[in-house]
């Protein structure tokens, strides 16, 4: 039950059962959508995710009968719903997504050695998903989308009312961002936090985006 | 960009990043970890509601369930399948539980059958039932049930009470109370409907000659049908937030508000 890889599970023919009725179906499905579609609320709308979640899936469980699949998968589909909730939530309560992370919980993410050895812990998955937050808007949801959901660049296209190529622009901006960033505090003296500030002397024309 | 800080972040690094496949890039970069740690597998407390979805789940398959016999002969005998198989599931389902007493008495008539076990047509839902394609007359009740109650309306007014104790905001916007409505002329007489509906039928012989087994309530126990497990995490009752409005044919919802919609240029 990973969120966040692309090559996910086929939920297809749960899909299929869910739809006939099938409960177990169904929990399948919350099983494998839940917890990429809560982070990705998280990263979006901070600390209401759990209740605009909850919401959703009532949504979900009532209309799961009409989905049809319309280029977003069911994934997309029921993270779209989430997704319209939470840009309702954020409107009607005038509220900015929530990012910014403080000093300190950037200093306990983990780096490559400690990953594999120890546990990774919902502390540690939600600070990243806040960092992923801090980004630009648009280059926060494509990676959320993207890595945290599961969906492929179309798919999140789809999510996100934005052609392929501006979703794939924006999440690969917002990597090297998040790169710069993290590189920034490995060596702050040595690198700028905006990998898009131009520096003479390695820049060339065509790189310069 | 050729910074040696970020060499590794071309487009190419990022399409396999984003799909998931850190081995591909230094896994030890510290991109790469947040992004692994990002799509950690789920965690238990991500799972708290899972009980509320399946719950929702039940009660939206059993509104929505279309029969697909319409012989009256053959709707017996589908309901008995049904009814068999998910008896455990809808008793469990609190807010269902007057709807399966409504649907054992026989009474319950389906808008194509000329031949309910009770005179007036009222569309009631019941897992065979959806939106009924011909809403069948109502006989027009005023608001006072009578002495003589149909069990289709005894069975509504349980179903009512049980939800109303669960999802109080929307008790009656299901299809399934319709006739309910029109039979106590109003949903804002509803209660009080109900309430005469709960005193006149005190004969519970009335209720189930098919001997459906299991515990019912007896008409003077409204409360039975929130007796169910409450939701252990997010509850059902909608917040004071309106409903966000369902587009209802298509999957995604294509109505995107102002901030995600229009496809800008370049990003």
């Amino acid at each position: 039950m990973t969120p966040g890889h692309t090559a996910s599970a086929d939920l297809s023919a749960a899909v299929r059962a869910a739809r006939d009725g099938n409960q177990e179906a169904f929990r399948v499905l919350y099983r494998e959508v839940q917890p990429g579609l809560l982070r990705y609320l998280r990263g979006m709308v901070g600390d209401d995710a759990e209740d605009l979640a909850s919401e959703a899936w009532l949504q979900i469980a009532r209309d799961i009968r009409s989905f049809r699949d319309e280029g977003a998968g069911f994934r997309g589909w029921a993270v779209g719903i989430a997704r319209h909730r939470a840009l309702d939530h954020v409107r009607r309560n005038q509220r900015r997504p929530v990012g910014g992370l403080s000093a300190d919980v950037l200093a306990d993410m983990p780096n490559g050695h400690d990953t594999a050895e120890q546990a990774i812990r919902i502390a540690s998955t939600n600070a990243t998903v806040a960092l992923i937050a801090t980004l630009p808007r648009d280059q926060a949801e494509a990676v959320l989308l993207r890595v945290v959901v599961g969906l492929d660049t179309h798919a999140a296209a789809r999510v996100m009312g934005k052609r392929p190529g501006a979703v794939r622009t924006a999440a690969w901006r917002g990597l090297r961002r998040l790169a710069a960033q993290l590189d920034q505090r490995a060596q702050p003296a040595a690198a700028p936090a905006d990998p898009d500030v131009t520096r003479t002397e390695h820049v060339t024309p065509k790189e310069a985006r | 960009m050729s910074s040696y800080r970020s060499r590794g972040v071309d487009r190419h690094a990022a399409e396999r990043l984003l799909a998931g496949e850190p081995a591909a890039v230094d896994a030890a970069r510290p991109l790469a970890a947040v992004l692994r740690v990002a799509a950690a597998p789920a965690y238990p407390e991500e799972l708290t509601g899972e009980r509320a979805a399946l719950t929702a789940f039940r009660d939206a398959a059993q509104l929505d369930h279309v029969p697909e016999p319409r012989r009256p002969s053959m709707i017996k005998s589908t309901l008995a399948k049904i009814l068999t198989v998910k008896v455990a599931a809808i008793l469990a389902a609190a807010s269902t539980t007057g709807v399966v007493l409504a649907a054992t008495s026989g009474a319950l008539p389906t808008p194509w059958t000329e031949t309910p076990a009770d005179p007036p047509a009222v569309a009631s839902s019941k897992p065979a039932e959806a939106t009924p394609s011909g809403r069948p007359s109502d006989a027009g009740k005023p608001a006072d049930p009578g002495g003589d109650p149909s069990p289709s309306m005894v069975g509504l007014c349980k179903a009512y009470e049980a939800k109303v104790g669960t999802s109080p905001g929307k008790a009656l916007d299901s299809p399934a109370f319709t006739a309910l409505v029109e039979a106590a002329n109003g949903a804002e007489n509803v209660p009080e409907y109900c309430d005469a509906v709960a005193a006149a039928a005190d004969d519970p012989a009335a209720e189930h000659p098919d001997g459906k087994p299991t515990d019912l309530p007896t008409p003077t126990d409204p409360g039975n049908g929130h007796a169910g497990d409450p939701p252990s995490s997010r509850p059902q009752t909608p917040s004071s937030r309106a409903h966000a409005p369902v587009s209802p044919a298509t999957g995604t919802p294509t109505a995107v508000p102002p901030d995600g919609a229009t496809p800008a240029p370049g990003n």
